[in-house]
Formats: structure tokens, sequence, C-alpha cells
């Protein structure tokens, strides 16, 4: 569902963390909405998202049973939601029946995706091994492999599949002993991975009723499948919302909601599936190793060095034992009533009931490889028989009762009351088992365990209360304003801070009711125009934990054996503060709406500052012989400030008889943030990665290279002492040449060095060199239809974004992070530096030096900034509706057929085609489960 | 059919009953899952549970086997080695949480007037233990530290900020401490929990360590050396004559071979003759390190001994190597014939097999800077893997404090002849060495370990010189142990040596030529 909203509404920022299914994206209003505490990192809470006025997850909705959804950004208008709502609030309204025929809706698509990135990597044997021996050439090297073993490589290089007169795997004797020494060009890719993953959904709705009650059932199935091709992963789900409302006497209306939600993700490999195979196949699967011998057995490793092949993953995968199954299962119930004992008063009340439960299990089963022919032989990283069964089982119990009131006097003065009463308790709770030697292969329960065991438990409870009111009133519809305030109280804080007062004020002009304004409307050129301001203030509690003041003896388990097991042990307290309170978050926004040409073109500006305030962080920093982390305090402040425009173009005309009608739209949107304010440290200096006044939130410091050394003269006598950055050479006595980078003294000193550990006051020779926060997101969405015919296209796209690679992203650095990643860019080459490619992107090859600290790729520096702005076709969509005089002779109302595409084409500033934007932005090694190109199709019938 | 008024009243009263519900009470809530202060050390599991943790405070199995110093020279030299240490902001070894948690016990009214006080003093001996060993490695880091046996507050600067105590005052503690411990621990032995024995080793350690900084580090005028060498006697002694620890003779290991034997086998319950303390490891409940990756992988710092520490294994027959002549061009394969059997036993030597494989095995030049790869603590192969190593590790053993003895008596000038059979003797005889003689080694000091140790002198010259070749060959690759014994010594300039492989009569032996695709041709050091 979210990935629906992303990039359709200003500032509704919407991130998923990888392409996994079922993988839910996070949500965020308006940027930067906090900071950690205790590391200075930037916080983005996600609004409070109501389903039918019910706290609920945007991901477990079902997008074909929504009705509408609004977003509520500014405190004003949000106010009344309290305490949760403090980062916005979007509000989700589900389909009703109405009254009158029953009607049946079907529809469903059925769909393929495919990885937006490149998977063409390396292939070739040869070429990958001796990729990987030359950047540890004065380390040692990788392969093992001798010059016989290179020779016949090299006779295999271009041998597309195995030619039976050169096998690709091969016997030899080798330390005594006959073993396989593989010479293959193997894909690993294509072994491990599907090129295409099918999907389906279908969708049934039933709704109806008549002046007394109406009702609508809605169920939808949606099945995927995931990316392994050995064992494919499977992910499912199903929803089924109930929804019938009665009217039982003109003052009382009675409303029953219900929901269910399963889904389930079925996998094997390494414990969570898809997402940790990905990750743990990325090392040592060299295309010269075959994933499997003759004999159908699995390798593991070379013999020829220590290293695990693939992380043995295939060798895990190939007998499909070790497995696990995610299962989300959601129950929400609704029940509301409507009371209207006198005119224009009706009293709401409502309590709902959720439960959440997650039953996973996984179990984890040895593999076996064969090395030596004949032998099979236990991995020893995957040697372990265990079952490890978890639940969550979180309950949230909601109560609503408000009152609301309205009245018109006069016939132009327009006033409504809303008084009410909120209170929320969520009582979370956990359980893990585990339990060694199973005794069945294929079946998966603790009471078959003979082994080991350990049960863990966890839980909470936090509770909420509020108190609000609403005043609007207006004006002839012409001046608007509005009061709100809220008293909210949570059990996150001791006692004597735990309520807060959060009011708020809006007002608003519809300059084009004024009459002064006539001549404007009457020629048809400004139909619309309204200023609007506001200001309030709102709470957030949703900080530090369940018990931030309470001093606590945490259960733990340590990395430490005693009697035969893990050791559990209780810690000693954490210090706490004794006085928590509310962080306070202040917003300002001011806006116009504007229509031109008869409303035809509206567009919408909107600015805002929103001060974040009281924001918990680490207290002033004790000496360490404190011996602990500083409780946090109610110290720092935040401020974030953007702004959203949106415009539209709606228009028909006729075309060859019939209406083309037509619609063109946009939205652009901006955030940033900067620290106004931090606790006051004399002891410890602040650091560049830490918290400090007019720190823009998302900046990225670093060193400055201005390329390379053109010739081994200039790198000799370079005056500067870089070798603070140049540790790998240091360490193995590796002089600098021509075409290692050559940095740049900043503060002049001589030496490269970050100065003072990084400290604002002396960072040394690094600067601000990029910022990590998104800037400018921005969409465009068209649509048109035309004699039956409907085609819309959706953009979505991002201005600017600055992204350093981090330690691990294989894709990008190669050997020149671990000198055995699995996937290596097919024209991987092209970029590093030698004497015949001195414009080369990369310096002279050398492992470890994207890896390890004090390293020239490693340190963040200028010249390897990315910038992440990309623009995507997220969605086309081609649509038939088959007229109705043909489908009406078949008792069916409506016949639609489409075919549409997601994520078809993507226009990007990152250097890599390997790697997704949004990968990028989701993980800083951006190698997460890969995002999709969808193309699918399918009909839509109501009856 | 109800009426309309009574529908009206229910509906009023199931607001109201809503309205009631948000008790005064709604809103406090309490921990559900962890206990509180107040109610705890209230039972003897109570104190078990809080005291689990101490133990990991214990160095992990990547630092009891990850020597460097001028023992093992690996692919990275440590930054304080190197010379090129910038003073950082702050410093991982400079935390206190540990002494937090260790006086958040001690200082716990609960704990204090807890009902039995046997039970009481065994966890609070226990902490005193850990507290001993939280000083001790801080005096060692630091020299000068704040002493605290309370736990702080926020608001108490005076402790906050408080000067540096003198060490001898914190040493004074520390003694206290770990005296309170012997006192109060159980005797009953066990490789996994402290007892009055680790207790009596760590005091012989701790003892050794003072008395000789005191002694050596003359600049620093500090007093009682021979105080703290005879409290390290004492402690020794103790632990020697209770009879609960001999050295480690059986046979019956994987590689029949005591001395392997001791760091090779899996379990410490098989060693527990001489293993005091240890740290176990799992491979079935996950408990792993990194140990057999990093002596054979090509990419973890590639460990080799250092040529100098080769250089003093002693020949098998008791006579120097150091007074063969030539012997610093002798090439491997002939300088390793008729050493002291622990060279084997140590590195890969022409011969060597792995446990379990009877392949003979070069050393590794990819996986070893100097060429003489240990296989100290090495088992079958299966555990070579990234972080795959299941072997526990030793922390505490009865060798070293046998070597503590010697030492101490030998600094003190009271050593005799039976105190070395008592000791050294037994280290020698398990590996079939003969037995140090007192008057040879002090008739002629060995000219190659006086060289190496500048700061010995007096009668007990040779003897001491042959003392810490003693200790260097027998305690390699365990606990870091060689750093600390070049700082109470005060021989720091080892350190700046360049750190040497083996020897290669290749010409051109001046620039780097390492092949990659062929066989190797000179070594990198």
């Amino acid at each position: 569902m979210s990935s629906l909203l992303q990039g359709a509404m200003p500032n509704l920022n919407i991130r998923v963390a990888s392409g996994t299914p079922g993988q839910m994206g996070s949500l965020n209003i308006r940027g930067v909405t906090s900071i950690d505490g205790s590391n200075g990192g930037a916080v983005s809470s996600g609004p409070l998202v109501l389903i039918d006025g019910i706290p609920g997850t945007m991901d477990r909705l079902n997008p074909e049973e929504v009705e509408s959804i609004s977003i509520l950004k500014d405190a004003a208008s949000a106010a009344i939601y309290g305490a949760r709502g403090s980062f916005g609030v979007i509000l989700v309204t589900t389909k009703s029946g109405k009254s009158g025929k029953t009607v049946v809706r079907y529809n469903n698509s059925f769909a393929v995706s495919t990885p937006t990135v490149s998977t063409n990597f390396m292939t070739k044997g040869y070429d990958w091994m001796s990729l990987m021996d030359r950047s540890l050439y004065y380390i040692g090297g990788y392969s093992g492999y001798t010059e016989r073993d290179y020779e016949e490589l090299l006779a295999r290089r271009n041998d597309k599949t195995e030619d039976p007169s050169r096998p690709w795997v091969t016997v030899q004797n080798r330390n005594g002993r006959d073993q396989y020494v593989y010479y293959g060009n193997y894909d690993w890719w294509d072994i491990m991975f599907t090129k295409w993953q099918p999907m389906q959904t279908h969708n049934l709705t039933l709704s109806g009723g008549n002046d007394k009650v109406n009702f609508m059932i809605n169920g939808n199935l949606k099945a995927k499948d995931g990316i392994m091709r050995v064992q494919t992963d499977k992910y499912s789900s199903k929803t089924v919302r109930a929804k019938v409302s009665a009217q039982l006497y003109p003052w009382l209306k009675v409303t029953s909601n219900t929901n269910v939600y399963h889904s389930n993700y079925q996998y094997y490999g390494r414990e969570g599936g898809g997402t940790a195979n990905f990750t743990h196949i990325n090392v040592h699967a060299s295309p010269a190793y075959a994933p499997y011998n003759p004999d159908g057995t699995a390798s593991y490793i070379s013999g020829l060095n220590a290293y695990d092949i693939g992380d043995g993953i295939f060798a895990m995968l190939i007998n499909g034992n070790s497995k696990g199954v995610d299962r989300k299962l959601e129950l929400t119930s609704i029940n509301e009533m409507v009371i209207t004992p006198i005119k224009d008063l009706n009293i709401t009340a409502n309590y709902s009931y959720n439960m959440y439960t997650d039953p996973n299990f996984y179990r984890a089963a040895p593999a076996y490889y064969s090395l030596y022919p004949g032998v099979v032989t236990m991995t020893p990283k995957y040697s372990t028989d265990k079952l490890t069964e978890s639940q969550q089982f979180n309950q949230v119990h909601v109560a609503n009762v408000y009152a609301d009131y309205a009245k018109t006097f006069a016939k132009v003065h327009n006033a409504k009351l809303i008084l009410g009463y909120n209170q929320e308790l969520n009582r979370p709770k956990k359980i893990t088992a585990a339990r060694m030697n199973i005794s069945s292969e294929d079946l998966n329960d603790l009471n078959l365990g003979t082994g080991e065991q350990t049960v863990l438990g966890g839980s909470s409870e936090t509770a909420l209360m509020g108190m609000f009111y609403r005043f609007t009133y207006d004006y002839k519809s012409k001046y608007l304003v509005e009061a709100n305030g809220r008293f909210d109280g949570s059990s996150r804080f001791p006692k004597g801070d735990r309520w807060g007062f959060f009011p708020s004020v809006s007002a608003g002009w519809r300059v084009s009711e004024e009459n002064f304004f006539l001549p404007l409307k009457s020629n048809n050129l400004v139909s619309e125009l309204k200023l609007r301001g506001s200001y309030g203030s709102l709470g957030n509690q949703s900080i530090g934990g369940a018990y931030p003041y309470i001093s606590t003896m945490a259960p733990g388990t340590a990395s430490y054996l005693l009697d035969g097991e893990l050791a559990k042990y209780y810690g000693a307290p954490a210090p706490v503060s004794g006085s928590l309170t509310w962080e306070k978050v202040t917003s300002y926004n001011i806006g116009v709406d504007v229509g031109f040409l008869k409303n035809r073109l509206t567009a919408s500006f909107d600015r805002y500052i929103r001060n974040t305030s009281n924001i918990l962080t680490n207290g002033i920093v004790l000496p360490d012989v404190f011996g602990a982390t500083e409780p946090v305090v109610n110290a720092a402040s935040l401020r974030t400030e953007g702004f959203e425009l949106t415009f539209d173009w709606r228009d028909q005309f006729p075309v060859a008889g019939k209406t083309f009608r037509y619609h063109v739209g946009g939205v652009l949107s901006d955030a940033r943030s900067r620290i106004t304010k931090v606790v006051n440290n004399e002891n410890s200096p602040a650091l560049i990665t830490g918290l400090y006044v007019g720190k823009d939130i998302g900046e990225i410091w670093g060193y400055v290279t201005d390329g390379f050394f053109k010739t081994d003269a200039e790198a000799k006598t370079y005056p500067v002492d870089q070798t603070w950055l140049n540790k790998m050479r240091v360490d193995n006595n590796i002089p600098l040449r021509a075409g290692d980078l050559r940095w740049v003294d900043l503060d002049g000193d001589g030496k490269i060095t970050n100065g003072n550990g990084s400290s604002l006051a002396n960072p040394g020779d690094q600067r601000v060199v990029g910022n990590s926060t998104p800037r400018y997101q921005y969409s465009f969405n068209m649509d048109a239809s035309w004699n039956n015919i409907d085609i819309s296209a959706f953009f979505r796209g991002l201005g600017k974004m600055d992204w350093y690679p981090g330690n691990n992203a294989d894709r990008f650095w190669g050997p020149y992070s671990r000198p055995y990643f699995s996937f290596i860019p097919e024209d991987f080459e092209k970029d590093v530096y030698s004497a015949t490619n001195r414009n080369a992107y990369f310096p002279n090859l050398l492992a470890y030096v994207a890896l390890n600290a004090n390293n020239e790729l490693r340190a963040t520096n200028n010249r390897y900034m990315q910038n992440l702005a990309y623009l995507r076709l997220k969605n086309l969509s081609l649509g038939y509706t088959l007229p109705a005089r043909l489908t009406r002779m078949a008792k069916i109302q409506r016949f639609r057929v489409f075919v549409s595409g997601e994520n078809m084409w993507t226009w990007t500033k990152l250097r890599t085609k390997y790697i997704d934007p949004e990968q990028a932005m989701a993980n800083i090694d951006g190698r997460v489960y890969p995002f999709s190109k969808t193309y699918a199709f399918g009909f839509d019938v109501t009856f | 059919m109800m009426s309309m008024k009574n529908m009206k009243v229910i509906g009023m009263l199931a607001v109201a009953a809503i309205f009631s519900s948000c008790g005064k009470d709604f809103l406090e809530r309490y921990p559900t899952a962890s206990v509180s202060p107040p109610t705890f050390f209230t039972t003897e599991a109570d104190f078990k549970a809080y005291t689990n943790q101490f133990y990991t405070f214990f160095p992990g199995a990547d630092y009891l086997y990850s020597e460097s110093a001028d023992n093992v020279a690996k692919s990275s030299v440590d930054r304080e080695i190197a010379g090129s240490r910038l003073i950082p902001l702050t410093d991982g070894r400079w935390s206190f949480s540990n002494l937090r948690a260790i006086n958040f016990l001690l200082n716990s009214e609960n704990a204090k007037n807890y009902r039995d006080a046997a039970v009481r003093d065994k966890y609070l001996g226990l902490a005193r233990f850990f507290r001993a060993y939280f000083y001790f490695q801080k005096v060692q880091y630091y020299s000068d530290v704040p002493f605290y046996n309370v736990v702080i507050e926020t608001n108490d600067a005076a402790n906050l900020y408080k000067a540096r105590d003198p060490r001898t005052l914190v040493m004074d503690s520390v003694l206290a401490d770990i005296n309170f411990a012997i006192e109060k621990l159980d005797a009953a032995k066990s490789v996994e929990r402290v007892t009055k024995w680790t207790a009596l080793a760590l005091k012989s350690r701790i003892c050794l360590y003072e008395g000789t900084w005191r002694k050596y580090h003359t600049d620093m005028e500090l007093p009682d050396a021979d105080k703290w060498l005879n409290e390290c006697v004492s402690a020794s002694e103790q632990l020697m004559q209770s009879g609960v620890y001999k050295v480690y003779t059986k046979v019956d290991g994987p590689t029949k071979k005591p001395y392997q034997d001791l760091f090779a086998t899996l379990k410490l319950d098989g060693v527990s003759d001489e293993v005091i303390l240890g740290r176990r490891y799992s491979n079935e409940l996950g408990l792993k390190h990194n140990l057999q990756f990093y002596l054979t992988a090509r990419s973890q710092g590639k460990p080799g001994l250092e040529k100098r520490l080769i250089n003093s294994y002693l020949m098998a027959d008791g006579s120097r190597f150091t007074d063969i002549p030539g012997y610093d061009t002798l090439q491997f394969f002939a300088e390793v014939q008729n050493r002291d059997p622990r060279l084997a036993q140590t590195i890969r030597t022409p011969g060597y097999t792995r446990i379990g494989g009877t392949e003979q095995l070069a050393p590794d030049f990819f996986a070893s800077m100097t060429g003489y790869q240990p296989t100290k603590w090495m088992n079958v192969t299966a555990y070579d893997g990234n972080s795959q190593s299941v072997n526990d590790m030793v922390i505490f053993r009865f060798g070293e404090t046998l070597l503590n003895y010697a030492e101490a008596k030998a600094e003190l000038g009271t050593i005799t002849q039976t105190d070395i059979d008592l000791s050294i003797k037994l280290l020698r005889d398990r590996v079939g060495m003969p037995n140090l003689n007192m008057a040879a080694a002090n008739a002629n000091p060995d000219p190659y370990q006086a060289n190496l140790y500048t700061q010995v002198n007096g009668a007990n010259k040779g003897l001491i010189l042959e003392i810490r070749r003693e200790r260097r060959i027998e305690l390699v690759m365990e606990s870091n142990f060689r750093w600390d014994d070049i700082m109470r010594w005060k021989e720091g300039q080892l350190l700046t040596a360049p750190f040497m492989g083996m020897y290669f009569p290749v010409p051109a032996f001046t620039t780097w030529t390492v092949m990659v695709k062929t066989t190797w041709k000179s070594i990198p050091v």
C-alpha cells in the first residue's frame, strides 16, 4: 500500500527498506522530526495512521478498499489527534456499503517482476580471479591458484558453456590428496536468482444495503514468488474486511468494522530468507568456483584458500532443510455508536481492539559439501540443527468519546464545537523458544527436540490519555478560524511531568469571496483564492522505550558459557533522569490555494517551519569514571523547514464526437533540518559526527582530493604527509605512485589528519562534502481517457541527495573493498587505474582500501560522493472499458481490462547501474534485496 | 422491545462506562519484564545471576591468542609499536562501566545485609576479585587512576572530577580486594568459575607485575618492590603447596604431546590438571571465535613468530642455539633441527601435519609474515573457517604461576636450585628438556638474551635472563603476556628494533618480490 502512495502527495516521504516481498514502507511527513539523543542521528518519525479512526498500519491495508486518504501536516489540523499525531496524521477511510442495489466487484492483476538494476556481473573465472589476486598482489594473493591453474582458467576464458575437452571441474592431487579444482565460468547470479518473479492479486467486494442498514465485505489475496532460484521463497497475504452499519433509531447508529490480515513468507536458507541469503551470497562466490560437483554435491571451499564459497549459502540451499516461515496475523475490530440526543448534537463513542501476532519459525539444519571426491563433509558454518519459534502478541485497546455540536446563527455565522476524550493501552509481549537436535528433517515442532533449549520472553505496557476540544467558526465561508487544544498524559513520564497542554490556532481567508474580487472572478481568470495560516504545538512521547524514567535491572543473556549454557544475568540498573517530559513540536504554516480558469488549473503552496524542542539527548557529558551512559534529559532543539507545491490542470474537449478528458498534475516538496540547541558541554568538545548548534542534519564530512598523482616523481615529492589515509600502503610498504589519490592539505599543516579527533573546532583536513538529506522530491502524473480508453502515467523524482557508498558497497567498490566480493560489475576493469588507463575512476588497484578505516576510499571524500538524484516512471497503465451496451447483455455493469508497468524506466545521476538509488537510500551499502520492475495485466468486473 | 428511553439510558451508561475506566491509575504503568533494585539481592539466585555478568569482563578469545608485541609480527603493526599513535579523544580502555556494576553489588544494602553471611561473602569476594582485576588492568594502562568504591551519582562532582589517586594507594586497595577474595571464595575446583585458586593465581600475576615494575622503574621512585615480590611468592607458594594443580603431562590429547594439547584440546575439562580458569566456547550454542581463521587465512594479519623469539628457543640438549656460529644465517630446515620441542609444538616445522591429517605441510608464506607460522591452539581443519573456532581458551594456568614464582624469587635474590626444581623443572620435564641449572646460568649469562634485556643486573643476572627466556617460550601467544612483560621490565627498546622473518640467502633481497601466481621467492616482513 505505501508504495502506491510514494510520491503521490507532497512531503509524504516513504522509504522502502528493500525489495523483499511483503516489505513495508516507512512513512514520514515533512522530514526529520527529532534526533536520537544517544548518537545524534536524525530520526524521521512516522505520522499517526488512522484507519477508520483507529491507529493502524498502512501496509496491512488493502488498496482496493480505500475510499479516501487525507493527510494532516500542520499542528492545527492534527491537534485533536494528540500525542501520536505530532508528526502528522494520515486519515484513511475505507469504503462503506451504499444503500441501493447490491454490487459485486471482482478485479485481479497478473504480473511479473525483474530487478531494476543491472545484474551483468563478471562471469569469467579468469578475469575475476586475476582481478582479486592483483588487488592482493602485495599482500599474498587470494586464490591460491598456481601459474598452471591460471593457464587452465585462461584456456576456458571464452567458454560460455562447458567444453567437454576442458571440464570446469577437475580432480587433481593437491597437498597429497585428490580434490576438486575449479576452472569455471559460472554465473552465480543466474544460479542463485531468477530473472522473473511472478505475482498475482485478486480482489472481491460485495456491498449494498437499504436506508437503515448497509454493508461492505472485501476480500483480497496476493501471492508473489521471491527471487531465489534454488528453493524459491514465496510470499502471500490475505485480508478480509467486513463493515456493517445500522441506523437502529433516528438517534442511534451503530457500526461494526472488522478486519483480518494474514501474511505468510516461506523461505529457505538463512534465517530471514531472501534478504539474508542475498547479503551472504555476496562473498567468495567466484565464477571460477562450481556451485556443485559432478556428483551433485555442493561445493563449499576450494581447498586452495580458506574461504567459504558464497558463505556456504548454496550448500545450505541445495538440501532445503534450512527453512523458515514468517507469518503475520492482525485482527482489528472497531465498534462505534453515534447518539443524537438532540438536533445538531452528536455523541460518538467507540472502542477498538487490535491484536497482532507473528508466529515465526526457523529451522537451521546441517549442510553438506564435498571437496575430496566421494567424501561428503558437514559444513562448519552450517552444522547446527536447531528449531527456533518466536511470537509477538501485541494488543492495543483504544477508546474514544467525543461530542460535536454545530449551529448556524443568523444564516452567516457558522460555529462548531467538539469536545472529546481518548485513551489507549498498548501491551506488547514476545516469546521465543528454541531447541537443538530435532529428531526429524522435515517436521518442525519443539517437541521433537532432544538437545539444548532456550526460552526468552519480554513484555511491556504503555498507556496514553487525552482530552481535547476544537472550536471552528466561519463567517459566510469567507473568514475561517479554528482553535484546538489538547491535554495529554503518557505513562512514559514520571507522575509530575506526565501531562502537557498543547494548543493551536488557524485562520483562513477566502479572498475570492470578497466583493472587490468579483472583476477577476467574472472574467474567469482567477476563480478561487484562499490564504491560510496556522500555528500550533503538539507533544511527542514516543521516546526512550516504555519506561524511560524507571530504573530497572534488566535480565540478559551473555555471550559467555557457564554451567553449559549461555550465562543468564541481571545487569546493573542504568541511571535515569528524574524528570522527563514531552518533546514539544511547534509548527508554523502559511499557505495559499488558487484556482484559475474556472478551476481548471488549481495550485496550492505551503511553507512551514517545525521546531522540535525538549528533544531527549544525553545530558552533560560526565567523565568516563561515571561508568554509565549519562541519563537522557529534555535538552536539544531542532528546526525543520520546507515547502510544498501542488498543481493540477484538468480539462476536456470533444474529439471525433467523444469526450477527451485529461489531467496533468505535479507536486514538489522539500524539507531540511538544522540543530538549534544542544546540551552545553564544556567537558567534551563537539565532534563533527555529534550534535552541535548549526549542524545541518545529514551533513557528510570528508577529506578532499584533487585527483591522482600524475607521475611517480610527483607522488614521491608531494610535500604533504598523507600516511593518515594510507594505512594499507604504509603497513605493507607500498610506495605512493602515479595513480594514487593526492589529498588536499586544507589546514596547511603539511599533514593530512582528522585534527583534534574530528572535533568541530579542529576537524583537520575535513570539511562538509555532502548532505544525505533527500531534497526536492517531486512527481508528475498524467491521465487521459477517451472512448472507453484510459491511460495514466506517474513519474517520481528526487532532486538531490548525497551518498557516500558504505564500506561493504560491493557493486560500487568491487575488490577495493573486500577482494572476494562475488558480484563484480562486468566492466569493472575500465575503472581501474593503470598506465594505459590514466583517466580511470578508481586509483591503483589495492584491496581493503574501501573497507578499513584510515584508507583512501574508506575515508569519506569529495571524489567518490554520489548524487542519488533520479527520475523514475513509477507507473504507466493503459485500460479499456468494454462498451456498456455489450456488457449489459451479460448482466455486467462494467468490464475493464488493463496492462500496466511499474518502475519501467529510471534516469539517475548515480554512477553505477548496478545499484538502484532507492537501494542506496535504504542501505548505506546499497545491497538490499533488489527493487523490481513489474509488468502486469488484469481485468476488473462489476456485476 | 426496549423503549427508546431505556435505550438512551443504556447508551449514556456505555459512554459513562468508558469514561470511568480512565481511573487515575490508568497512566501508572510499571515494567513487566525487568526487576527493580529495591527488591534485588534477596536470594542467592539473585547474587549468582548478577555476578554472572562479571565473567564477561574477562578478555575474549581473540585477545587471549592474538599476541603481538615483539613475539608475533603481523601484516599491520599496532600504532603504539609503529610509533604513529595519535592521542585519541577517548579510549575504550578508559571505561568504568564494569567498575560501576561491581560497586553496585558491593554497596547494595540488601546485599550487605543478606541473611546468610557465607553466601554473601562468597559473592562479595567474587565482586572484589573482579574489582582487583579491573584496577590491575587500569594501573597497567595508566599507572595513577582514580579509585572508587562507590557508585557515582550524576551530581557527585567531588568524585566525578577528582584527581587520579597515586598508584601505590590504588594497588594497596587491589591487594586488599584480592586478599579478601582469596579468603572468602570457594575452594572447590572449577575451570569456569572463579574460585579461591583463581584468586591466588591472579594475586600471583598482579604481585609479580607490581613488584618488578617498581623494581625496574626506578625513575618513578615507587616503594616496596620487595613486599610485592614477596606477596607473589606467598600466593604462588600457597597455590603450589595446595596440590590442587599440577603441570599437565597426560598423553591422551589430540596430539599426544602434553604441551601442545594443553592448547589444542577442545574442552578444558581434559586439561584441568593445569588450567585454573578458562573461557568456554561452543559450536552448539554458536559461541565461536576466530582463532584458526586468523592462523590460516591470508587476510587476517598473517601472524608469524619473530626471528629473535625463534632464536631464543634452546637446543634440545639445553645448549643455546645462539652459541652456534653462523646461527643467524641458517636456513629454515637447519635452524629448527634439535630444538626445544616446544618450537615444533608452536609453529609449523618440517614434518608438520594437521591434527587429524596426514599430509605434511610447509609454512604458508601467504598466511604468515615471517614464515614461522604459528600452530599453537590449532585443532582440526573443520574449524579453519571465518569465526568457526570453538576451543576453550585458557585465562589462568598453573604453569604461569610456576614461572611467576621462579621470577619473583630470582628478582628478590632468595632463589635456590630447589625453587627451580619446584617450578621451571616441571615445565621442562613435560617437554623432555634438561633442567635449568642456576649456577651454570649465573656463571655464564647468555650474551644474546643480555642484549635483549638491558636492565638486568646483579648476582642472578644469568638466571633471570634464563627465566625470562623460559617465560617467553612457555607463554607465547597467551593473554598478551609479552607486552606486559616488556613494560614491567622496562625493555621498551625491544619494540623499536625491526621485526625479522626467516632467513633466505637470496641475492637481491632488498626489494619486495611477492609472486602471486607462482611460488613465493622472498618473504615480506
